[in-house]
Parts: structure tokens; C-alpha cells; sequence
């Protein structure tokens, strides 16, 4: 095989022009479609790192559960079917909640305190 | 295609001249058209540039695939990362609520002794003698849980780390009348084995906050010693997808028991005596550690 190509390599038999034309039709096809994927590549990768930039950066304020935008709720537990007060005469607990809404995707990152 | 000077009209023609051969080679199929290419006297610049097509075609493919594995990875983060936050924040509420919570158990024994003179006399009605008799001797118990607490009753489920004192002084399944003798003979440790209490931890989250994502599970161990490691986990989501973390806290118990002996005297013909046994035990909890 390699003694093959070898031989392909050094003969020195001519080609038609359409043969030509077409192998060079191919080959600037292939180097233009590679082009233009390296940059799609690029750019999603580009967009992808101000995306996660973004989300960590509210994920700080997620951590140090400081935000502003906060939302109350309550913590409940239970036993089965019977409630379990965390500390005497607390049966719910109220908390705060701290969004991140910078995930992708409409996915949303919550924490509380 | 390939021309060379021997070759004319009539033989491109024949059936053994090129353009025959590489009808018949592409007819046998990609492989036999591309054997039959190297092994042929022709250029292979359509060869090449195929090869090249393929080439860039995998090399193009493989760096878009990594370029949008990268973003899809953020969004992985973020079901990641909500896990982490509502078990850590659960962890971190448990911590504040329970850290140096002190749960006071005294157990009373209180015995009433009332003694009644009784005098004899002689034929003239003269006292010759008086003894101090026991009329009634009865025991009453009583069992308080306060502290931190307040005074309560024996039933679980009044506070977490009250249910950890219950079975540490108790019977196992706290069963007992906290008036009964059973109940003030009970002392710690009275757990011969761990204890394990499952938990299921819910949030009623305001609109536009999911609160099946919220929802964690715990499982509280105790340790005979007093020891309580409540390991904490996501509800949702199958085991290898859920965040676990355990936090342990650690007891400082303290016992101590007296005796103290009241005697009144209402008139000079009665008596009454009363001895209490108190048994006090405190537990004042700390979280050591989350991990």
C-alpha cells in the first residue's frame, strides 16, 4: 500500500482540467466548511464563557445569601405523616429564599436561609 | 482521466482501456473504486481532495462538538449546583436552629410520710406513753423535660433534639408515663443500640420557586453516648444524581442527683415528712462538624 502511494506520488502522468477543477472544488469546500466551524466553535464557546461568568458571579451572592431580591416561605418537617418541630413550638420555620436566574436554559438555582 | 500519446478515439473505446476500467471499478463500490485508483496509472486528485473533505469534516465536527459540549455543561451546572445549595442550606438552618440547644430532664421522686401521735394511758387516764405512727407513706413520680423546651409531655415530635433526650433517658420508644415509676428509674444512656429517625424536610415556597427541588431527606442516628449524625440528602433524583452531607453533633451531658428531706409539724399529734429524690440530666448539644 504505502509503496503504492509512493509510486502515485512520484509518477508523472498529467490529470484532465475537469478532474482538476473538481479535486479543487472539493478541497476549498472542505477548507471553507472547516472555517466556518472553527468560528461557530469559537463563538459558542465565547458566548458560553460570558454565560458562566454571569451565573457565577450571582452565584456569590446565592453563596453569601445577602441578595436583595428576596422571597419568604416555610420549612416544614415531618416524620412519616407526623410533624417533627425542629426546635419546641416551631412547627414551621420561616426562610428566605435567594434566586440566581443567570442559569441557561430558564434553569433557576435557589438557596435559603 | 489520463491521456497518453499511444492512446486514440478507438481506444477509449475498448474495454480495457481506462475510462472502461474505472466504470467498472466504480460499479464494484467505494473500496474497489479506490484500490482500483492507486493501482491504476491515472491522477488521484479527486482521491486527495476526498480525503481532505474528510478530514477537515472530522476535524470541523469534533471542535463544534466540543464548543457546545462546553455550553451545555453550564446548564449541567446549574441542576449541579441547586442540589449542593438546598442540602447546604438545610445543613446551615439545622446548625443555627440546633447548636448549644439544652434540653433539662429531671426525674422526681417525691415520698409523703404523715405519722400520727398515738398515746396510751393508764387505768387513771394518765399518759404513759406517746409514739409517732405511720399513717400513709405514698411515692409520687414526675419526669419534666424543660430547659429549652418548657415543661412537656412524653410524646415525640415536640423538637428534635427533645426526641434525642427521650430516647437517650427513656425507654427506647418512649412509652412511658412521665408519672410513673418506670419513668424515674429510667437513666441514661438508655439506648443499647443506634437509634435511626427518618425525616422529610418540605418547604412552601412562594410562586415561581419549585419547592419538589427544595424537598430534602435527613436521617437522624443516635448513638447510645449521645452522639447524633444527621446525614442529609436531595428527595428528588436517583441516588447517584442526589448531594449528601452529613452533620454531627456532639453532647455535653451533665448529671447530678440529690436528696432533700422536708419535715413539718402542723400540730404537736401529726407529722409530716417529705423526701425528695431529683435526678437532673442536661444535654446541651453542639454541632462539631459538617462534612
Amino acid at each position: 500500500m504505502i509503496n503504492r502511494i509512493k509510486e502515485k506520488l512520484h509518477n508523472n502522468k498529467g490529470e484532465s482540467i475537469a478532474e482538476v477543477l473538481v479535486s479543487l472544488l472539493i478541497s476549498s469546500l472542505a477548507l471553507v466548511m472547516l472555517a466556518s466551524m472553527i468560528n461557530s466553535s469559537s463563538r459558542i464557546i465565547q458566548s458560553s464563557k460570558v454565560n458562566m461568568e454571569n451565573y457565577y458571579s450571582a452565584n456569590n451572592v446565592l453563596e453569601a445569601r445577602t441578595g436583595t431580591e428576596t422571597v419568604s416561605g416555610t420549612l416544614s418537617i415531618k416524620n412519616g405523616s407526623k410533624a417533627v418541630h425542629l426546635r419546641y413550638g416551631e412547627g414551621t420555620v420561616s426562610v428566605n429564599y435567594y434566586k440566581n436566574d443567570k442559569a441557561p436554559s430558564g434553569k433557576q438555582v435557589v438557596s435559603f436561609k | 482521466m489520463y491521456f497518453n500519446r499511444n492512446m486514440n478515439r478507438q481506444n477509449l473505446l475498448k474495454p480495457n482501456n481506462h475510462l472502461w476500467k474505472l466504470r467498472k471499478t466504480a460499479k464494484g463500490g467505494f473500496f474497489c473504486s479506490f484500490t482500483g485508483k492507486f493501482s491504476s496509472q491515472t491522477g488521484a486528485s479527486i482521491s486527495f481532495a476526498l480525503l481532505l473533505f474528510l478530514v477537515c469534516a472530522v476535524v470541523g465536527s469534533v471542535v463544534l462538538v466540543s464548543g457546545t459540549s462546553a455550553a451545555g455543561r453550564l446548564s449541567k451546572i446549574a441542576e449541579y449546583d441547586q442540589r449542593y445549595y438546598v442540602v447546604t442550606s438545610t445543613a446551615q438552618l439545622l446548625a443555627d436552629k440546633l447548636d448549644n440547644y439544652t434540653v433539662t430532664v429531671v426525674q422526681k421522686s417525691e415520698e409523703t410520710i404523715e405519722k400520727t401521735a398515738v398515746y396510751t394511758y393508764d387505768s387513771e387516764g394518765v399518759v404513759t406513753s406517746r409514739t409517732m405512727t405511720v399513717s400513709s407513706d405514698t411515692v409520687a413520680y414526675s419526669s419534666d423535660i424543660n430547659g429549652s423546651d418548657g415543661k412537656a409531655s412524653a410524646s415525640l415530635g415536640q423538637s428534635i433534639l427533645r426526641d434525642a433526650a427521650l430516647y437517650l433517658i427513656f425507654d427506647p420508644d418512649v412509652t412511658y408515663n412521665f408519672a410513673s415509676q418506670a419513668a424515674y428509674e429510667s437513666n441514661y444512656p438508655a439506648l443499647s443500640a443506634d437509634k435511626q429517625i427518618t425525616l422529610n424536610i418540605t418547604h412552601t415556597a412562594p410562586s415561581g420557586i419549585s419547592a419538589d427541588a427544595l424537598a430534602v431527606d435527613a436521617v437522624m442516628t443516635i448513638h447510645p453516648g449521645g452522639d447524633i449524625n444527621i446525614k442529609l440528602s436531595n428527595a428528588s433524583g436517583s441516588a447517584n444524581e442526589k448531594y449528601e452531607l452529613t452533620m454531627s453533633l456532639k453532647p455535653d451531658i451533665k448529671r447530678d442527683f440529690s436528696n432533700d428531706s422536708t419535715v413539718t409539724r402542723p400540730d404537736d399529734d401529726s407529722e409530716t415528712t417529705v423526701n425528695t429524690s431529683t435526678k437532673t440530666t442536661v444535654i446541651k448539644w453542639t454541632v462539631k462538624d459538617i462534612y
